[in-house]
């Protein structure tokens, strides 16, 4: 979700929700502190002009009620991408009302709980809106980064769920190499394979600087689960070491060298593919689960607090 | 070797063209992670009670030491609350659905189902009822609003009711429109549970005034209790609280006064309500103030008469105690009838004791005698009562009936010379006396004893200043009706905010303890700098016993 012009709208109707929300608060428990004379909907007077608890109060009721519903609207995002092509608004107006919506619940919250953690049960519930909202919040501001360090520093990003299979294949490319630089020794009676690659004299030297190459270096760092650290996970260093080995081999060689080569940039950039992936979706692996966790667990406050509150008929 | 065309780029996929149906694995990482969270929050909740959890993981704050007997029993005050959410689940009907072998357990299914359907069905008929619908929907918000929790309250506070003036005396408020308008709030507007774990605070004077300073919410509560004045009395009374000993000065109805918005003692309080225009002590005595302070008054006990000659602090310090004929007047007022018979006085008290003794005076005068002159034979007796007797003929002509005109109503002029102090002034001198038969009768006086009614004044934390700096105006008073007590106004001098305009700022500093003896000094300072803290809780009391409360209504008529 890039944020831009577009948004301006949602950042105002989250601003005047947010100081409808102060409003209905300051009149309920501050009314001295108001400038001005407000006067609460009858539905949102209680009783009492004071109570020990902001939540239990009617007003508090509704911020936590709108909050809830926010909380559950959010949570519907994910049914709605899975449904691409229910009637039921374009899945980026989705994302925008559940990112400004989900803002709105901080006031919500705030003013539901009166700036309190309250009991274990609700510190708990509070710890899980912060992270989800902290996570929700790092998640915008990756996706505002990321795509644009993904567009300057890989011009070539392959799929992502490509990459396993891209790294295969090289590793298989190289193997494939080693292979053909390595002498074939024929047992008694064995007859040569007719597609094997033949081994001249001449080229002897440069096909045991490939192999050497192979099994020190290329191979071991295309073998890696994570190959930043290698030395061929360095672009100049993967560089020099290719130009060495591009000295040392017969003209005839360099077309494999420069595949190899290939598949080792590639590596490289799909590392840093990977690593920019991680951090652009890494987040959702917190915010999704604590989501959930914090759906259910504010139900469970809400059935709670409500047969606290309110005796049982 | 960087791939030139479309083509070469996808030859890197070729092999792998199904690759989007195994799914990515941050994706099943999340897929797995989301069950997990919904899963254990799942148990976590509905099975919480059953792993053990306790009620203190719901408490949003400790219990008071008044109340530390309920932790962990959340239902004693909230009636009917579980924090087993599992309870709720319809899982008993289930299992009996289930267990029931008695029937195929597709019948049994199915018969559940219709009763579910059923239920349903009626429920949804409630709901389509708008009218039914609104109503319920008006009583559960009206039960939102914690006043249910008052019940739980009542449980062990007996019969309060809430937010009325307390200490018997304060009923009377009824005479005032007072009582009518203030908001049955619940307990816990002022009274806060779940904030330490200390003994419950008792509400500070800023809980009162957050309602008290809001012209709205008085006009509101005018609204809500509209008064119809029927137990007003129209003037104000001195009344027996309880029609027992103690007397009380009852302020008159105050009918079309707004409430007053009050942000403090010193700010917006309103008067006393002994300071109206009219009010006065209906006490049925008279007194003169004044004439007790002239220099013509003799000495008492070698030195000039002083108010603390009569009014005197009682035991606990607290209040003064009642003026008493015999203690207070009698050392000068005295009820000699025979100036020549030192101690031989009428009593005070009923006029059937003063007629009875009237009646029995040749008794009297023997016994007098006897008491008093040694060596009295029976002649000399007899002829001691013979001579009394033919004086006081002398100067009561008329009889019995001229003796009880002479003692109720006209007196005697004081005698001079050796009269010892012995003087007759007449009942009706200082008493109001209705003329009747067999005996005249003396309207109770009913002086007051209390006069802030609304709670307890403290003379023992005032002792360090004069008593003529807040009683002032007793020298000067004539009259009985006059009331001799001090000005809100003067009571603010002192119990205000500390004036930082007079003194430096120093937020640690208290006044003394000023008990003791007259202190000009310390006076003076307080009434310059302020500061001394007065809540409205050490005036003002509330909850009053229904019982109470019903009998006070009656009393007042």
């Amino acid at each position: 979700m890039v944020i831009n012009r577009t948004h301006i709208p949602w950042f105002i109707l989250t601003l005047l929700a947010t100081a409808g929300a102060a409003l209905l608060y300051m009149a309920r428990f501050h009314p001295a502190a108001l400038p001005f004379a407000f006067e609460l909907p009858e539905i949102l007077k209680d009783a009492g002009p004071q109570r020990n608890t902001f939540g239990g109060t009617r007003v508090g009721l509704l911020f936590g009620t709108l909050a809830f519903l926010i909380f559950l609207f959010a949570a519907a995002l994910g049914v709605r991408k899975k449904k691409r092509l229910w009637r039921i608004g374009r899945v980026e107006l989705w994302l925008k009302a559940h990112v400004w919506f989900t803002i709105l619940t901080i006031p919500l919250v705030l003013f539901h709980s009166g700036f309190a953690m309250g009991s274990p049960h609700t510190s708990v519930i509070m710890w899980l809106y912060f992270i989800v909202m902290g996570t929700g919040f790092f998640g915008i501001a990756m996706q505002n980064v990321i795509p644009v360090l993904l567009k300057e520093r890989l011009p070539r990003e392959v799929v992502f769920e490509q990459i396993p299979h891209i790294r295969k294949r090289a590793i298989d490319l190289a193997e494939t190499l080693m292979k053909d630089c390595t002498p074939t020794v024929l047992k008694e009676g064995e007859k040569p394979d007719p597609k094997a690659v033949v081994i001249k004299p001449e080229d002897e030297e440069s096909v045991e600087a490939i192999r050497e190459f192979l099994e020190a270096d290329a191979l071991p760092y295309l073998r890696l689960r994570r190959g930043e650290k290698h030395r061929l996970g360095k672009q100049r260093n993967g560089d020099e070491a290719f130009r060495l080995l591009k000295l040392n081999v017969t003209p005839k060689w360099l077309p494999r060298v420069e595949e190899l080569q290939g598949c080792c940039d590639e590596r490289r950039r799909t590392d840093l593919q990977t690593k920019l992936q991680h951090w652009l979706h890494g987040w959702l692996l917190i915010h999704v689960p604590i989501s959930l966790l914090l759906i259910i667990l504010t139900l469970w406050h809400a059935i709670v607090a409500v047969r606290l509150f309110i005796v049982n008929p | 070797m960087p791939e030139n065309t479309q083509k070469q780029i996808a030859q890197k996929y070729k092999d792998n063209l199904t690759y989007y149906k195994a799914g990515h694995y941050l994706r099943r990482w999340r897929f797995w992670l989301s069950v997990l969270a919904v899963v254990g929050g799942l148990v976590w909740a509905l099975g919480f009670k059953h792993f053990g959890g306790s009620n203190e993981f719901f408490n949003t704050g400790p219990i008071s030491s008044n109340h530390a007997k309920f932790t962990d029993r959340c239902e004693v005050c909230h009636e009917g609350a579980t924090t087993d959410v599992f309870s709720m689940l319809p899982v008993d009907h289930a299992k009996r659905v289930l267990m029931d072998k008695t029937t195929p357990l597709t019948e049994r299914l199915k018969a559940s189902g219709e009763r579910a359907m059923k239920e349903l069905s009626e429920a949804k008929a409630t709901v389509q009822d708008k009218a039914k619908l609104a109503q319920a929907a008006h009583a559960a918000l009206a039960s939102m609003n914690l006043t249910n929790i008052d019940n739980a309250c009542l449980k062990c506070h007996d019969g309060m009711a809430l937010h009325q003036p307390g200490t018997k005396a304060m009923m009377f408020r009824e005479t005032t429109r007072e009582l009518s308008v203030v908001a049955s709030s619940a307990c816990s507007t002022c009274h806060k549970e779940h904030v330490g774990s200390q003994k419950m605070a008792l509400p500070k004077s800023n809980v009162c005034i957050e309602c008290h300073s809001s012209e709205k919410m008085m006009a509101d509560s005018l609204k809500r209790s509209p008064y119809d004045g029927k137990v007003a009395a129209a003037h104000s009374q001195n009344v027996r609280a309880d029609g027992g000993d103690l007397v009380q000065w009852i302020p008159a109805a105050t009918t079309g006064v707004k409430p007053a918005i009050i942000r403090g003692f010193q700010d917006g309080h309103p008067s006393f309500l002994y300071e109206a225009q009219g009010a006065k002590d209906n006490a049925a005595i008279k007194f003169n103030h004044a004439r007790h302070f002239a220099d013509d008054i003799p000495a008492v006990n070698g030195k000039k008469l002083d108010c603390t000659d009569c009014h005197k602090p009682d035991a606990d310090g607290v209040g003064i105690q009642r003026i008493k004929y015999e203690q207070h007047c009698q050392q000068c007022h005295s009820l000699g009838i025979d100036p020549k018979l030192p101690g031989f006085y009428l009593p005070h008290g009923s006029p059937t004791h003063i007629r009875d003794f009237l009646n029995a005076l040749n008794d009297r005068w023997a016994q007098w005698a006897k008491d008093n002159v040694k060596g009295l034979d029976g002649a000399a007796l007899n002829a001691f009562v013979q001579q009394r007797g033919s004086e006081i003929l002398a100067r009561w002509p008329g009889g019995m009936d001229g003796a009880v005109k002479k003692v109720f109503f006209e007196g005697e002029p004081k005698a001079t010379g050796n009269d010892k102090g012995q003087t007759l002034p007449a009942c009706a001198k200082c008493h109001d006396v209705k003329d009747g038969q067999p005996s005249p009768d003396i309207v109770d006086p009913k002086i007051p004893d209390q006069w802030l009614t609304r709670g307890p004044f403290s003379h023992g934390a005032h002792t360090h200043i004069a008593c003529t700096e807040c009683h002032g105006a007793a020298k000067n008073s004539k009259e009985t009706s006059d009331i001799l007590l001090p000005s809100q106004k003067s009571c603010a001098e002192c119990h205000r905010a500390r004036d930082y305009a007079v003194v430096e700022f120093d937020p640690l500093l208290k006044i003394a303890p000023t008990f003791g003896k007259a202190n000009t000094k310390i006076a003076k300072q307080q009434r310059k700098e302020g500061g001394v803290f007065a809540d409205c809780l050490d005036c003002h009391k509330y909850h009053v016993p229904a019982a109470e409360m019903e009998m006070a209504k009656s009393l007042v008529k």
